[in-house]
């Protein structure tokens, strides 16, 4: 079970990271120091992953036979709901409690779904409504942290833990043991966790940093699906320009050290909250809920290494051919605009700034 | 209504589900990769909503155009009758057009800050004639 394997080294990482620091501040600073370090570790709710990590290698090294509930993250965060129990109590404040909503809520459902399973009801949660109600904790949990983000208490780890959490539970949930399967979810996961660290990051570096996992998942998306060249070109395009063009962008226009101002009303707020969920939720709907016409399995593509006659093959040549054959039109119009785009930045960002500023023409040239 | 909504969560969660009787090398399918899109356009929306600084909102916009294209990808690869390359070429365009955008994007939002010493969307309200 690869799924298991790699959790355990995350988690086996992730012990050891944290017992470094422990000991690097023990030995550096005094055991003082050490216990400010885990307790604002603790208060910035960071380190929690720790529960789950210590009980998936407590698990692993075979200490404890699994039983129970569904092997894997839902155990785990049962695990950590419980723990952080007294913390949340203790704390009582409004970020402690969402965190303990957001643990607990993908628990829940898998309790549910435990009971509902047995022979004393006669309905079954079946996988799949299990699964889009996964979905839609994910929705929940980013709208819930959205809150935090914008009345102060919301950090980073939070959302990134949140999403970790409820995603983990949906990967585990299933035995894989396919490569291509293992690809797509974790890349799936990273693709969704950087999209919601995006949405609470309250630093614009970060966000931007963010961005890059996130359009990184999407070159991976798009080897996945058989398309080398684009998966590349999205390498070089997107992550080695746009993003860099992005950081430039920040660095010339805001302070990277402040936090971002969030203070929108939630006249607006609300409303749009609402709208950008439905809308999710409505676009899940109609991908999961139409019967799209597929190819018959057997002819599609695949990825895993003993795929045989159906392994994809490179896209390159095909694609130059296209190019200059059927899409030769577009191709000659999307040069002109790439074109018009380049003279019409380089005018914009250099226009009117000439005349106003004193100190910063040479600088100018560089910029644009 | 209700009985529609049940339907759709059945067949979203029946593909997006590895239930053990499917051979797990077939388990990826269409609906994976359009559910996953559809929440990082959701999220790509919500960024666009509730940020208010302009370069942060351009962020969100790429998220949505990434999200685009891997449905372009994704159904040119699985739906029947389709080439897949056609799928990737679109993909390619959106890419092309995502970079002009970037650029004269930040150039505007770099003209902005210019003029007003601010990128905040709520401070450039002055935009007339």
């Amino acid at each position: 079970m690869i799924l298991h394997d790699l959790l355990a080294l995350v988690a086996a990482l992730l012990l050891l990271y944290l017992g470094t620091r422990l000991v690097r501040a023990a030995r550096d600073d005094g055991p003082g120091a050490a216990l400010d370090l885990f307790k604002n570790a603790m208060r910035q709710g960071l380190w929690l992953a720790i529960i789950p990590a210590l009980a998936e290698l407590y698990h692993y090294l075979g200490l404890q036979t699994r039983q129970g509930l569904e092997d894997g993250a839902l155990r785990l965060l049962m695990i950590s709901v419980f723990v952080m129990l007294p913390v949340v109590l203790i704390k009582r404040t409004a970020s402690w409690v969402a965190f303990e909503v957001i643990l607990a809520a993908p628990v829940a459902v898998g309790l549910l779904r435990e009971a509902l399973s047995s022979d004393a009801f006669g309905i079954v949660l079946s996988d799949s409504r299990y699964l889009a109600l996964v979905v839609f904790a994910i929705i929940a949990a980013s709208t819930l942290v959205i809150r935090g983000a914008i009345t102060g208490w919301g950090r980073t780890g939070l959302g990134v833990l949140a999403g970790l959490a409820v995603a983990g539970a949906a990967v585990s949930l299933f035995i894989v043991t396919d490569f291509e399967v293992v690809c797509f979810w974790l890349t799936a996961f990273i693709a969704i966790g950087a999209g919601v660290a995006l949405l609470v990051s309250d630093r614009i570096v970060h966000m931007a940093f963010w961005l890059l996992a996130s359009l990184a998942a999407f070159a991976s998306f798009y080897l996945l699906l058989g398309a080398d060249f684009l998966g590349f070109t999205q390498v070089l395009v997107y992550i080695g320009g746009i993003l860099i063009l992005f950081l430039f962008g920040v660095m010339l226009t805001q302070r990277v050290d402040v936090p971002l101002k969030a203070a929108i009303s939630w006249r607006v707020l609300i409303p749009g909250v609402i709208i950008g969920v439905l809308t999710t939720g409505l676009l899940v709907f109609l991908a999961g809920g139409n019967s799209w016409s597929q190819k018959p399995i057997e002819s599609i593509t695949r990825l895993s290494p003993n795929a045989g006659e159906l392994a994809a093959k490179p896209t390159a040549f095909a694609l130059g051919e296209s190019f200059m054959s059927t899409y030769i039109l577009p191709f000659e119009v999307v040069s002109v605009l790439l074109l018009v785009a380049m003279i019409g930045a380089t005018y914009i960002a250099r226009g009117k700034s000439e005349g106003d500023s004193a100190g910063a023409p040479d600088g100018e040239g560089g910029a644009a | 209504m209700m009985g529609s909504l049940a339907h759709g969560l059945d067949s979203l969660g029946g593909l997006l589900a590895q239930s053990p009787a499917v051979d797990a090398g077939n388990a990826i399918g269409l609906e994976h990769y359009l559910v996953v899109s559809a929440i990082v356009f959701g999220l790509g929306l919500l960024i666009i909503i509730t940020r208010r600084s302009t370069i942060a909102v351009l962020m969100g916009i790429e998220l949505l155009l990434n999200a685009a294209g891997l449905n372009f990808v994704a159904f040119a690869k699985y739906s029947a009758g389709a080439d897949p390359l056609d799928g990737q070429i679109v993909t390619l365009f959106i890419i092309v057009i995502a970079a002009a955008e970037a650029a004269l994007a930040l150039a505007i939002a770099l003209n902005i800050f210019n003029s007003i010493n601010s990128v905040e969307l709520d401070d450039a309200h002055s935009l007339k004639g």
